[in-house]
């Protein structure tokens, strides 16, 4: 079966080792519901933000907590979002897959004032989380995972991304 | 390229990315340079260190998943200081995972697991401390609870195009309780062909709303 690192595989994928920490903040998030269906959306969201402020931190791309959807336990309760705040930059949208999926679902409540999705691939068995690409508004609510781009152009894209005008959440 | 060459390639890219002396626009673009050529030997390390053996038990991974965190955020903030001279990429990742693992092993909270992340700031902050403070009943009850209460009315006033049927109180209990789709619930409110507004609507309320319900519930 074509999984989705088979058809990625001539772009640059970044695999992060998702370690104690980054689950035992998935626990704590999704422990939250009685909802095995929210607490099980809420746990992946969390960790592929988590998985993404990780690459950004490496690669010094500024994020904000604060202002993280996707870690506002507020806000997860009303959405399905991972979203992570980029300083200077916008709401990014990090949505997960599991690794026999071929589609990335993208809720419609999330896209107002989205700067963009990235794609991340959750390997629970093997402890670690792919970053597959990026794309930067979608049609669907499914996103065939063929249709992500490489992080390559979505660094050009948040260079040339001009500061958001007003930024609330 | 190789890896060398990616290494070598960040290397120079981050070492100017420092140089104080460039105008704002070199700057900018030295910055996205540098998270370029970054990414790429980010990319490139991790297929390499994907492909070495793990270890098995699970006391021993919590260790290796952290520590091979520790090594890659520690060689993308230093990779100026990479000397090839000196041996290869791989050679100085490993060591750094190593010397990372004794240290991880050492520092290891055994019997709680920690749940702290690193900020961009370079501050440690406690996610969970922050935004789920221990609560019975559950959070997402007492939300859900305050939201059918809504003792201010402020919910029940906030009307989608003015129809008092579909104020944000009654979507959001759609929405969460009931997990009805977009479409259901604009054809509950016979809102028109489109849902896009409504959704538009509901994400509004819910940024708009946010502070209210913490500070309602949490403080």
């Amino acid at each position: 079966m074509e999984t989705a690192m088979d058809f990625q595989k001539s772009k640059y994928l970044i695999t992060i080792p998702i370690d104690g920490k980054m689950l035992a903040s998935a626990e704590k998030f999704s422990s939250q519901y009685y909802n095995y269906t929210k607490a099980r959306q809420v746990y992946l969201n969390t960790l592929a933000v988590l998985v993404v402020d990780f690459y950004f931190q490496c690669i010094d791309i500024k994020t904000d907590i604060a202002q993280s959807s996707g870690l506002n336990n507020i806000l997860n309760s009303l959405m399905n979002t991972a979203g992570l705040f980029i300083k200077d930059k916008g709401l990014l949208e990090c949505r997960p897959v599991l690794p026999t999926e071929k589609f990335c679902y993208i809720p419609k409540e999330i896209r107002e004032d989205c700067i963009g999705y990235i794609g991340v691939e959750i390997n629970e068995l093997e402890s670690k989380a792919i970053i597959l690409g990026f794309i930067k508004s979608v049609e669907d609510e499914k996103l065939p995972l063929t249709d992500l781009e490489p992080l390559e152009d979505f660094l050009f894209y948040l260079h040339k991304l001009e500061k958001p005008k007003f930024i609330e959440l | 390229m190789t890896l060398e060459e990616l290494a070598i390639l960040a290397k120079q890219a981050v070492i100017k990315a420092k140089d104080t002396s460039l105008n704002e626009e070199a700057r900018i673009q030295a910055l996205l340079d540098k998270q370029l050529a970054l990414t790429k030997l980010f990319a490139e390390l991790t297929n390499k260190i994907d492909n070495l053996p793990k270890p098995q038990t699970d006391a021993s991974k919590y260790i290796y998943e952290e520590a091979l965190q520790e090594t890659y955020l520690y060689i993308c903030k230093n990779i100026d200081r990479y000397q090839p001279e000196k041996g290869s990429i791989m050679g100085w990742f490993v060591f750094i995972l190593k010397m990372r693992k004794i240290t991880a092993f050492n520092l290891i909270n055994w019997g709680i697991m920690s749940t702290y992340t690193y900020t961009n700031d370079g501050v440690e902050l406690d996610l969970c401390d922050i935004y789920t403070p221990d609560a019975n009943p559950l959070p997402s009850e007492k939300l859900l609870a305050f939201i059918k209460e809504d003792p201010e009315g402020l919910l029940q006033r906030a009307l989608f195009n003015n129809n008092a049927n579909a104020n944000f109180q009654a979507i959001l209990l759609k929405k969460i309780e009931e997990d009805k789709s977009w479409e259901e619930i604009a054809q509950e409110f016979k809102s028109g062909a489109t849902h896009g507004p409504l959704y538009s609507f509901y994400t509004r309320c819910c940024k708009k709303f946010s502070p209210y319900f913490t500070k309602y519930l949490f403080e």
